[in-house]
């Protein structure tokens, strides 16, 4: 089975069946046994092909059906791409991987991402701020998701419902306020979680609810001010959290009675007073593989919590 | 100049790179290839890995001054390369990655 590897497509490139191919204008081909790649770096896309629309040199103009139905790989980053049509990928019967980083999608409507087997779905650093539920088949078997670099301003519960395969998770850098409880419930294979550089403030108990799987969990620079003491229970497969560059200033006990290797705390402004007693007995008995400082008191500013005295922190000996 | 530590330097890889490549000697293939054994070898050869045509002709040997080049803009520097990755803009962090690459793929 020959294979079709699409890295980026040029202008007014219509494609012929695959005996009558010629490598069109501006790309490199390369024929091999196993597979197809035509490879087209200086393509300037601003619109999906729509139905039936002729070629002209402001849209691009391919039949999918025709000759492209064995692709397996589609790559668009850095284009301007900014609508998708509904159906887009009909006939695409072997898909199995987009990437479109670095686009100006806005809204997804429902059905685009129909019809593949989609495993590998990566959309980010576009404008995405709705997508509609329907964008996927309620029997996707997508892997990973990436929907970092967006405008969404909520988490896509409803959107992401159908994906009971999905592993990773990438919602980083968007505008999410909160995790809503159970968000990871329709993920029980998830295994990665990047939810970094929003404004979420607080978790809820619940927020990582049941996902026994998850092994690594992106929460820097999220403005967490403070943790609920059982939000990271019953993940037993956790291996790395990251809640460095946010607000917190301790940690109620419980928080890290956990048997994760690597919890990254640095960048908060730990106030190293009676109540930071918690993490720092977690400092210093166990790895944590992290070394916080202190912000306050005053006469503690920057000294590595672990070598802090229990007279420094105002603690009976 | 900011010193960072050795698992400072990890930290990137594991924000960045693990997901889809193992760096230590036994890694399996991911979504990309393992790269146990990359530093100074020509691009495209990690054993039973299926790369596209461009990476394998690309014919340079993986070192600093080039992953420098190539990690700051991946696709840039190989056209035709399956690896969905941006890039990485800061000098200094693509520095810390590759002195931690240079030495995690390194083991046997």
């Amino acid at each position: 089975m020959n294979s079709w590897l699409m890295h980026a497509l040029a202008m007014t490139v219509v494609f012929c069946c695959r005996d009558a191919l010629s490598c069109p204008m501006r790309c490199t081909c390369h024929f091999s046994a196993k597979t197809t790649e035509v490879v087209c770096p200086d393509a300037d896309l601003s619109s999906f092909p729509g139905d039936g629309l002729p070629g002209n040199t402001t849209s691009l103009t391919i039949h999918w059906q025709h000759c492209l139905s064995v692709l397996t790989e589609l790559h668009l980053p850095g284009n301007k791409l900014s609508s998708s049509p509904a159906d887009l990928l009909k006939g695409l019967h072997y898909l199995h991987t987009i990437d479109l980083t670095d686009n100006e999608l806005q809204e997804i409507p429902a059905y685009v991402f129909h019809h593949a087997p989609l495993l590998n779905l990566v959309l980010k650093d576009n404008r995405i701020s709705s997508i509609h539920p329907d964008w996927l088949p309620n029997n996707s078997n997508i892997t990973w998701l990436d929907l970092s670099g967006n405008h969404l301003m909520k988490f896509p519960m409803a959107q992401l419902q159908s994906l009971s395969h999905l592993k990773v998770l990438h919602l980083s850098q968007n505008k999410l306020k909160e995790l809503p409880v159970g968000c990871l419930v329709a993920h029980p294979a998830q295994e990665r979680f990047n939810v970094d550089q929003n404004k979420i403030q607080s978790l809820d108990v619940k927020s990582f609810c049941c996902s026994g799987n998850l092994t690594h969990i992106f929460l820097q620079k999220t403005r967490l001010d403070s943790l609920p003491p059982t939000v990271f229970q019953g993940l037993k497969r956790l291996d790395y959290v990251d809640l460095s560059d946010n607000r917190l200033q301790f940690l109620p006990t419980g928080t890290l009675d956990i048997n994760t290797s690597w919890v990254e705390l640095i960048f908060n402004p730990w106030h190293c007073y009676a109540k930071i007693e918690y993490l720092w007995r977690k400092l210093t008995m166990e790895s944590l593989q992290s070394e916080p400082k202190c912000t306050a008191p005053e006469n503690l500013k920057d000294r590595v919590i672990a070598t802090l005295t229990r007279k420094e922190m105002g603690l009976p000996d | 100049c900011k010193k960072h530590s050795g698992s400072e330097k990890m930290k990137i890889f594991i924000q960045k790179c693990s997901q889809c490549h193992t760096a230590e000697a036994g890694g399996k293939h991911k979504v990309g290839p393992s790269l146990n054994g990359f530093f100074g070898r020509l691009t495209g050869q990690a054993p039973a890995y299926l790369y596209t045509q461009e990476n394998v002709e690309k014919g340079v040997v993986w070192k600093e001054d080039i992953l420098m080049e190539y990690l700051e803009n991946p696709k840039r520097y190989i056209p035709g390369t399956m690896m969905i990755f941006a890039g990485i803009r800061k000098n200094e962090e693509r520095v810390n990655l590759i002195a931690y690459l240079k030495k995690s793929t390194s083991s046997t």
